[in-house]
């Protein structure tokens, strides 16, 4: 494997639940589009279309801003099952390129072409263009592509070529194609640590290079000589795989959570939302083929003040009734010792990569059952969406 | 009080009562041992409440009395005599004086009317029980006890007393390991007593160290079950609560069998288990017509793979075993042979000795 030149293609679908909205309904094209909550509540936006960022809107931000920055916004509330639907459909393509997909979210995902040239008989550029033209043509999709010698060049470019366009970073230039990218564009840079990067004056990626890496060490640690280490381009594929390995061994949080349009104090609705929130972060875990340990519940009162509340269990599990009844167990001191209306609400779990679990003697009739209804669920979700199961609890959420 | 007697037997004495006494704990008169000089016999008593153990020695008295003195103490203390008669003697001012020849030490006590009262019992209601093959019953399972504290009652080992039978069993949840043994016992209804693994090895020394003419018995009385042997007297509190029911998942249809010769079994265990996970042990076993493989993986540190000619006819059969967990139950299995039974993938493993119906030991796979 070792100095043998990977070659990775990060696929990235343009705005995407907006692109299927519009599919679904033609006349919305180059509309200014938002798919998310409420905007006379407390709803966030969760994609906006081209036409609406112009206006300064971008997923993350309140609705009620969004509308007040383009009240004439479209505001739609989401069809996710519709979205998981050409989710799927989108990396069974990618699938057909190559075995090595590494779906990252709905709508992105890694793949390792490294050696797949000779089979497709083409280079890494027409396979990415037969790529972005299988997904447009059968999806009706457009989707953005960078074509790099590792992820985070690949990641980089692709996001430097949205909407619609494909860029390939000719290995080597990888350096000198970051250099003058602002230091934000960089995976792992948010808000905050920009802002610390402003101070010593580094505002583009090539900046970093000016830098003594044991300085940067010094100032943000380890994040700071990996960084250092990335605007040299040298981060390749090999960065990535470590984390991406330490990420495996050491435990990760899943975790969902809502606001309510209208805050609540009804223990029954809050149970339903957990319930709701179980099943999700649940299915999650299982996706992932991982196990957790730790459920955890956040509560946000209407005056932001947050609880958080944890319970190690006595042996890790992916059973989505594990991560309710612990949840539900959390629940119980924390609405006794206040009677303040809560405004959102969060379950969590720490996973961890599974591992053959030994059974016991005396309780598997239980878990076995349990298993195997949740199981049952997730195939009907991988043919028709997380909603198209719930339990009966869950779709009380719903209806709040 | 005062007695004398003689060093050896004192301080064998001493050893089996300073191991009973708790070292550290909230009543301090719980770190001593109580003697008590009367009639020609000391009597040497220690408890932590869980479990008492009281046994008479001869000894020249020449002062009736008893006292209570730090068992760890005097254990060491005598441990340390030359050979020869110890003079023990409480004084007026509350202390008690150990004397061989020049030594001469002497030790705070605590008033023995604070001393718990060892459980009373009835020596007519004792009932005689085989003490060879109570050890053999303990040294059979009691491997398999549970150290899960949350699972109180799979602290301690299950004895059933029936008139015709005893039954030992012992289960931490993951593996049970059952045993049966036929006798006449003197009790009106089967006892089902849960004794602590702590207790249980005190019981097996009790058994081991008696004279071989002694015979041992016990009696159950209330929350304690009592045992004597000759002059010892072993009380033990019971560990309260339901066990669980064991019978219900000791498998009884199986879909194939495998036999296996012991020696080979365990040495292709223990090099493959060393690449196995370090947490689980696991080792995947996979059955085939006349011959067994079994595979670890280790992770990053590599993977093992071996490979035993043994006895089977059947469909191809997998399953993941805590490798530890089956060393554990050859090691009591007392023959060179060893028969797994084989249900499902989810279903209880079966390990038996070709000629011992009497001992189950059963292995709960690991979900693969």
């Amino acid at each position: 494997m070792g100095s043998k030149q990977k070659t990775i293609i990060h696929v990235d679908l343009d705005a995407f639940f907006v692109s299927v909205e519009e599919l679904l309904n033609p006349s919305l094209r180059g509309k200014p589009v938002v798919v998310g909550g409420d905007p006379s509540g407390r709803g966030v936006v969760s994609a906006a279309s081209y036409a609406i960022r112009k206006f300064g809107v971008h997923s993350g931000m309140p609705a009620a801003e969004a509308r007040r920055l383009c009240p004439k916004a479209i505001f739609l509330r989401g069809s996710h099952h519709i979205y998981s639907r050409y989710s799927r459909q989108v990396m069974e393509i990618l699938g057909r390129f190559t075995p090595s997909v590494e779906q990252v979210s709905v709508d992105e995902a890694y793949l390792d072409l490294t050696g797949c040239e000779r089979l497709h008989n083409a280079g890494p550029v027409e396979i990415a263009q037969r790529i972005h033209h299988a997904i447009r043509s059968e999806t009706g999709l457009s989707a953005s592509i960078g074509v790099g010698s590792g992820r985070l060049i690949a990641k980089i470019a692709a996001n430097a070529a949205k909407p619609n366009g494909m860029m390939w970073i000719n290995p080597g230039r990888e350096a000198a194609f970051l250099a003058p990218l602002p230091i934000g564009r960089m995976p792992g840079v948010g808000p905050v640590s920009q802002r610390e990067y402003m101070k010593l004056g580094i505002r583009k990626i090539g900046d970093l290079l000016r830098f003594d890496p044991d300085l940067l060490r010094q100032v943000f640690g380890k994040h700071g000589a990996i960084m250092a280490q990335r605007a040299r381009g040298e981060d390749g594929d090999r960065m990535e795989r470590l984390a991406d390995d330490e990420r495996r061994a050491k435990p990760q949080s899943v975790s969902r959570e809502v606001t309510y349009s209208t805050d609540t104090d009804d223990p029954e609705r809050i149970r339903a939302t957990i319930s709701y929130l179980a099943e999700s972060v649940g299915r999650r875990v299982r996706k992932a083929g991982l196990v957790f340990d730790t459920v955890t519940l956040k509560l946000r009162r209407a005056s932001f003040t947050t609880a958080t509340r944890s319970r190690a269990l006595s042996r890790a599990c992916d059973a989505t009734p594990v991560i309710y009844q612990t949840a539900c167990g959390l629940l119980e001191p924390l609405l006794a010792g206040n009677r303040e209306r809560v405004r959102l609400v969060g379950v969590g779990v720490r996973a961890m990569e599974k591992k053959p679990e030994q059974m016991d003697l005396f309780r598997r009739e239980q878990i076995a059952r349990m298993d195997a209804v949740h199981r049952g669920m997730d195939l009907a979700r991988d043919m028709y969406g997380f909603e198209s199961a719930l339990m009966a609890r869950s779709i009380l959420h719903g209806r709040g | 009080m005062e007695f004398t007697i003689e060093r050896g037997q004192f301080q064998r004495a001493l050893q089996r009562a300073h191991s009973v006494a708790s070292s550290k704990g909230p009543m301090p008169i719980l770190s001593n041992v109580l003697l008590e000089a009367k009639d020609g016999s000391v009597s040497v008593y220690a408890t932590n409440l869980d479990m008492g153990l009281k046994g008479r020695f001869k000894a020249k008295v020449t002062t009736p009395g008893k006292t209570t003195v730090l068992a760890k103490k005097l254990h060491d203390i005598v441990r340390e005599l030359p050979e020869g008669d110890v003079v023990v003697k409480l004084d007026d001012d509350a202390r008690c004086r150990i004397i061989l020849g020049k030594s001469k030490f002497n030790l705070a006590t605590i008033d023995p009317a604070d001393f718990p009262a060892f459980p009373s019992y009835d020596s007519a209601s004792l009932t005689p029980l085989d003490g060879e093959m109570l050890s053999e019953m303990i040294r059979k399972t009691s491997f398999a006890i549970s150290q899960d504290e949350t699972r109180m009652t799979l602290n301690g080992a299950l004895m059933e007393v029936s008139a015709t039978k005893v039954r030992m069993v012992a289960t931490d949840g993951h593996r049970l390991a059952f045993i049966e043994r036929e006798g006449a016992f003197k009790v009106k209804n089967p006892e089902k007593t849960i004794i602590t693994k702590k207790a249980i090895a005190e019981l097996s020394k009790l058994q081991a160290e008696g004279e071989e003419d002694e015979v041992l018995k016990f009696h159950r009385h209330d929350n304690h079950i009592i045992f004597e042997k000759g002059a010892q007297v072993l009380a033990i509190r019971l560990i309260e609560g339901a066990y669980p029911n064991y019978e219900q998942v000791i498998p009884k249809e199986f879909s194939g069998e495998a036999k296996l010769p012991v020696a080979e079994f365990i040495h292709a265990l223990r090099r493959v288990v060393q690449l196995a996970d370090e947490k689980s042990h696991m080792i995947r076993f996979t059955f085939t017509e006349g011959k067994v493989e079994l595979l670890s993986e280790g992770g990053e540190i590599g993977e093992a793979r071996d490979e035993m000619a043994i006895e089977y006819s059947g469909q191809e059969f997998v399953v993941g075993l805590n490798a530890y967990y089956l060393l554990d139950i050859l090691n009591i299995i007392g023959h060179q042979e060893v028969v797994l039974r084989l249900q499902n993938q989810l279903s209880p493993v079966m390990v038996k000795s070709p000629d011992d119906p009497g001992l189950i030991c059963i292995v709960m796979p690991m979900r693969l």
